[in-house]
């Protein structure tokens, strides 16, 4: 039998072929024959009359990222044999064959959603950040963005805010390599910034809702971080930012976007020594007629004790009550329901410890009004604050006086042409124009000193006139018709 | 019969208008007054509304009938004569107490010279340039009470200004009623009302007529030479 070798032969054939024709093949792909010259560090071109390096260090490329990548698969359309190797070559473009979408990755920089990666300033140029052949994985700690070094990383361009993160607490956590501390991309990833199309009320939500997805452990419930913060959402600010008041106070307002310090701190802006000047950000009046007040002018010679605006109105609406020995209540014979009504605890819990009062030389409540007659009276219908505060325009109670300018004299309140009236009135005009607006406050308001013109004399004098003068009418009148009619008869 | 053109209809307008006003704010007025111890007329919250709203538009009106009287020099009318002014109001004075039960004519016959008698002058010259811009001022002083002064001779300045406007108030309300009352004294006891309705004042005894189409009778040049 004749042995049929041909297709042996077509084989042999095929084989020796493809071992000449892989050198071929594989010969401008393989990054050894680009590096062949571009690892000679004297290697450069002139572009624009400027000598530009090309030197690409050998394990440079084999150490980053892209170890995988052929030279080629970027310089796309580069012939080793010309020199340019090609006519007319334009930058590598990373977001052309592999990343397509790189928004997705870079939500922290949110003007990279209309760029092109190439050009334009390093927040939308993808070399800008990540360099040229040295690309690293963001997972490698040596990565420059790494979570552990982006603040100094992004720090490069952000200066100002990279010196108030490194002073943060957030910064320490991440320091000490917890892998849950929030750095310069775990926030910025949100939208939380201008640069993002959205309303500024819109953008406090989710600055907001940012904080306490890490501070609450969902609603209601606390976590380790603030202890206070369980009732935010309830909270003046936390309602007013609900109804889409761009204006209202979030997170960041009080705590700092960047600068986040522990109240102990002293440069913290929530240091208790600090904290009327951050209310005064937004709430100017109060917090300049505080600083004038008793309490805040012994905060400013940083009297530990004296209370500051947290202290009354809450951290963050929790309004835990001071504790008053019920000692207290027993020997002012004040219920202990009028005392909370009337905010008066917040008053009493120091004024009534003899010790606190004593260092500092100050009448404990019960002894200051031994003088005041009727005192269960007074303490139902008679707050601290009405006595004790200026009741200057435009608020009532933060301008806490010293002893000597309090109110003491029973004609400063028992009588209607009082001052203290006069201002309380001015007081309900301007607070209903405020809260109805000013056309409606005004016409609708039904502030009204009840009995303000009443005066026992002139009331029976003008009930008498009145009287006489309806009567006159119609004496004269009958009079006239009487006149008149018999005159007709005559 | 003398027929005479007295009442324009911008002056037939802001009065009856002030009429309407005046009669809402003595009732609210009085309503808050009396607010502490009974409910007169109108309940609290009623009252002060309708007060403050009334009180608001009595105040235009009173801008509107200020402009009108300088525009056309209807506030000539108002000023009252030096001379004779006492024997005058002793005439006028006795015709009230005396003339009138004894059929006797109006001293001072209304023309289109004189509009008012010298009580007549005396009394709207007192209420317009005087009461009116005092309760209107005090007025708006207790709704923005944040421009009157803290105090005032030791005493908070908001009860002057309420203890004023009380006063001022019951003297207009006196006013109204004496007004209307000495409303009936023409020829019959409707027709100054009719008149104020017209416009026309009727008088019986002269065959006379001027009226709106009579040759310079609007004009601010009639009003000159009064």
């Amino acid at each position: 039998m004749k042995k049929d070798y041909s297709f042996q032969k077509k084989n042999t054939l095929f084989f020796i072929l493809l071992i000449f024709l892989i050198p071929i093949l594989s010969y401008s792909q393989d990054n050894s024959v680009c590096l062949g010259c571009h690892d000679d560090p004297d290697i450069s071109m002139e572009k624009n009359g400027k000598q530009i390096p090309l030197q690409v260090k050998k394990y440079t490329l084999p150490r980053s990222v892209h170890k995988d990548i052929k030279c080629i698969d970027c310089h796309k359309g580069y012939n080793p044999d010309e020199i340019p190797h090609k006519e007319g070559a334009q930058p590598v473009n990373c977001m052309i064959s592999c990343h397509k979408e790189p928004f997705k990755n870079h939500l922290f920089h949110p003007r990279m959603m209309n760029a092109n990666g190439m050009s334009g300033s390093v927040d939308i140029n993808c070399k800008g950040c990540h360099r040229y052949h040295d690309v690293m994985s963001p997972k490698d700690p040596r990565n420059p963005m790494h979570f552990v070094n982006s603040t100094q990383f992004c720090g490069d361009c952000h200066k100002s805010q990279q010196q108030d993160h490194i002073q943060s607490e957030h910064y320490i956590e991440v320091q000490q390599n917890n892998p849950n501390a929030p750095t310069c991309v775990f926030c910025h990833q949100n939208p939380i910034t201008k640069g993002y199309p959205l309303d500024r009320a819109q953008l406090k939500v989710n600055q907001e809702k940012l904080c306490l997805h890490c501070h609450l452990k969902g609603q209601g419930a606390q976590s380790q971080f603030a202890k206070t913060l369980v009732a935010y959402n309830q909270s003046v600010h936390g309602q007013a930012i609900l109804r889409g008041n761009k204006n209202a106070a979030v997170c960041v307002d009080c705590h700092g976007s960047h600068k986040l310090q522990r109240a102990s701190v002293p440069t913290s802006t929530i240091n208790r020594f600090n904290i009327a000047n951050l209310c005064g950000k937004c709430h100017k009046d109060v917090s300049m007629e505080y600083l004038q007040s008793t309490h805040g002018l012994a905060l400013q010679k940083k009297s530990p004790d004296s209370p500051n605006c947290t202290y009354c109105h809450g951290e963050h609406n929790i309004q835990k009550l001071p504790d008053v020995p019920p000692r207290v209540f027993e020997e002012t014979h004040i219920r202990h329901s009028t005392y909370v009504r009337n905010k008066m605890v917040f008053c009493i819990a120091c004024h009534a410890d003899a010790k606190l009062m004593a260092k500092y030389g100050i009448a404990t409540v019960q002894k200051a009004h031994d003088w005041l007659p009727n005192k269960a009276v007074h303490w139902e219908a008679v707050r601290c604050v009405d006595c004790h505060s200026s009741y200057a325009p435009p608020n009532l109670s933060h301008l806490i006086l010293p002893p000597e300018k309090t109110v003491k004299k029973c004609e400063q309140c028992h009588a209607k042409n009082s001052i203290l009236i006069t201002k309380l009135y001015k007081h309900e005009k301007r607070l209903s124009r405020e809260k109805y607006g000013f056309i409606n406050g005004t016409i609708l308001s039904d502030a009204y000193v009840i009995g303000t013109t009443r005066n026992i004399v002139l009331d029976t004098i003008s009930v008498i006139v009145f009287v006489l003068t309806i009567g006159g009418v119609l004496i004269h009148g009958s009079l006239r018709f009487l006149s008149k009619k018999k005159k007709g008869k005559m | 019969m003398a027929k005479l053109y007295l009442y324009p209809v911008w002056l037939r307008l802001w009065h009856w208008v002030n009429a309407f006003l005046f009669i809402v704010l003595i009732t609210s007025g009085i309503s808050l007054h009396y607010s502490a111890t009974s409910s007169l007329f109108l309940p609290f919250n009623v009252a002060i509304v309708a007060h403050n709203i009334a009180g608001i538009l009595l105040s235009i009106n009173f801008v509107y009938y200020v402009i009108l009287n300088v525009e056309t020099g209807n506030y000539r009318y108002y000023l009252p004569t030096a001379k004779n002014f006492v024997r005058n109001m002793l005439l006028q004075t006795r015709y009230y107490v005396w003339g009138v039960f004894r059929g006797e004519p109006h001293p001072f016959e209304t023309s289109r010279k004189e509009k008012f008698n010298p009580l007549q002058k005396l009394t709207y010259f007192g209420i317009m340039f005087f009461m009116m811009p005092m309760i209107v001022v005090t007025g708006w002083l207790l709704m923005f009470p944040e421009l009157a002064p803290d105090e005032i001779a030791g005493m908070g300045g908001v009860w002057p200004m309420a203890v004023v406007h009380a006063a001022v108030g019951f003297f207009l309300s006196l006013f109204m009623f004496g007004h209307i009352y000495l409303a009936t004294h023409g020829d019959t006891v409707g027709s100054n009302f009719k008149a104020m309705f017209t416009g026309w004042h009727i008088h019986e005894g002269h065959d006379d007529e001027h009226g709106p189409d009579d040759q310079h009778f609007d004009d601010y040049d009639y009003y000159q030479s009064l």
